[in-house]
């Protein structure tokens, strides 16, 4: 027995739960005469009452009428957002209305923005690349359908060339 | 009056009830929250957390298990997410520094004997070294078998684990926690 088996058995040691009598015999042989282990073992068991007695406390004199408080506070949160949601859930076919509305507007007005066909002079139409030349003669191609991206990129550089001094 | 009585009440929102509820309960909560957390004030806070989802999910109470079985189930979740929290926060030496009540809550066996003061407060220094450096749920359950003296088939209801697992996982804490036990008594 060295001293490599009682760190090995160190708990079974101090619960008594070592498993034969020859082995328990050899632990306490070498404990007699080992002082190293001797402490080791004495300090582990100190360890393991430690452990399994620890120091139990009370709640302050004040902890129910903190939860009380904690709870008061929950239940007002609670309120506020059950009355947002309330107001959300009443409010929400007024939103939408609104927002279908909004879209219904502005679809309108885009629409009405690609209507207008533009005057371009043609070095403009021809730098935007809506003329080509075919034979020696332009051509400007007509195409282009209304409301497409193409039409949109020529309303908006038609415009903006306008506009810009 | 009986525990799913009292519990049926506390849905129903009666505070006579939920008083008496947080009376019977109210030490082992807090002492469970201690053992874990290792402060009296973040354990009394997570008391209090603790006694607030109760209070908020009595509800969902299933009748399956005991009462208390349910309580100590929110007692070790609430403290395992406050000492994450706090993990997050704070560097583990910065928190065993400020926390200076934190070794107080493993008692010294021979606290009278002169000689052994010195001595036992190392000990209960490296009992509480040896714990903090186990990981959490061999933590957890270590200082659910040994401290709050509960049997591995509480531990299993409480943490929602077959009851296999729960052994395996005590005796693999066990080994751990002597192995760095010894380790650190050897260095005293």
């Amino acid at each position: 027995m060295d001293c490599r088996w009682i760190e090995r058995y160190l708990i079974e040691i101090i619960e008594g739960s070592v498993k034969t009598m020859d082995m328990s015999h050899n632990i306490e042989e070498h404990l007699r005469t080992c002082p190293k282990c001797a402490n080791l073992v004495k300090r582990f068991r100190l360890a393991w009452d430690m452990l399994e007695n620890p120091e139990r406390i009370e709640g302050s004199s004040v902890f129910e009428d903190l939860l009380l408080e904690k709870i008061q506070e929950t239940q007002k949160d609670s309120l506020l957002v059950e009355i947002r949601e309330r107001l959300f859930r009443a409010l929400r076919p007024a939103i939408l209305t609104s927002g279908l509305i909004f879209a219904l507007f502005f679809g309108v007005h885009l629409g009405n923005i690609s209507k207008e066909k533009p005057e371009m002079s043609p070095d403009f139409a021809l730098e935007a690349g809506f003329l080509e030349y075919s034979s020696g003669d332009l051509i400007i191609l007509d195409d282009i359908s209304r409301g497409s991206a193409a039409d949109f990129l020529l309303n908006y550089r038609v415009n903006w060339k306008e506009e810009s001094p | 009056m009986n525990e799913q009585k009292l519990i049926r009440k506390v849905a129903e929102g009666d505070q006579e009830a939920f008083r008496e509820l947080v009376q019977t309960h109210r030490n082992m909560v807090i002492n469970v929250c201690y053992s874990l957390l290792n402060n009296r004030e973040q354990a009394e806070e997570a008391a209090q957390d603790v006694f607030l989802q109760i209070f908020k999910k009595s509800g969902e109470f299933k009748e399956r298990s005991k009462l208390s079985t349910w309580i100590y189930r929110i007692a070790v979740n609430q403290a395992i997410n406050t000492r994450r929290r706090n993990q997050r926060f704070k560097k583990k030496e910065f928190i065993r520094l400020e926390s200076s009540d934190g070794l107080m809550s493993l008692k010294a066996p021979c606290a009278d004997c002169p000689d052994s003061q010195l001595e036992a407060g190392k000990i209960k220094e490296a009992v509480q070294n040896a714990l903090d450096s186990l990981p959490e749920k061999q933590r957890t359950v270590i200082i659910l078998h040994k401290m709050e003296g509960l049997t591995s088939k509480e531990i299993a209801q409480i943490l929602n684990i077959s009851l296999s697992s729960a052994e395996a996982r005590i005796h693999r804490a066990k080994i751990n926690l002597k192995k760095k036990l010894s380790r650190l008594l050897s260095g005293l």
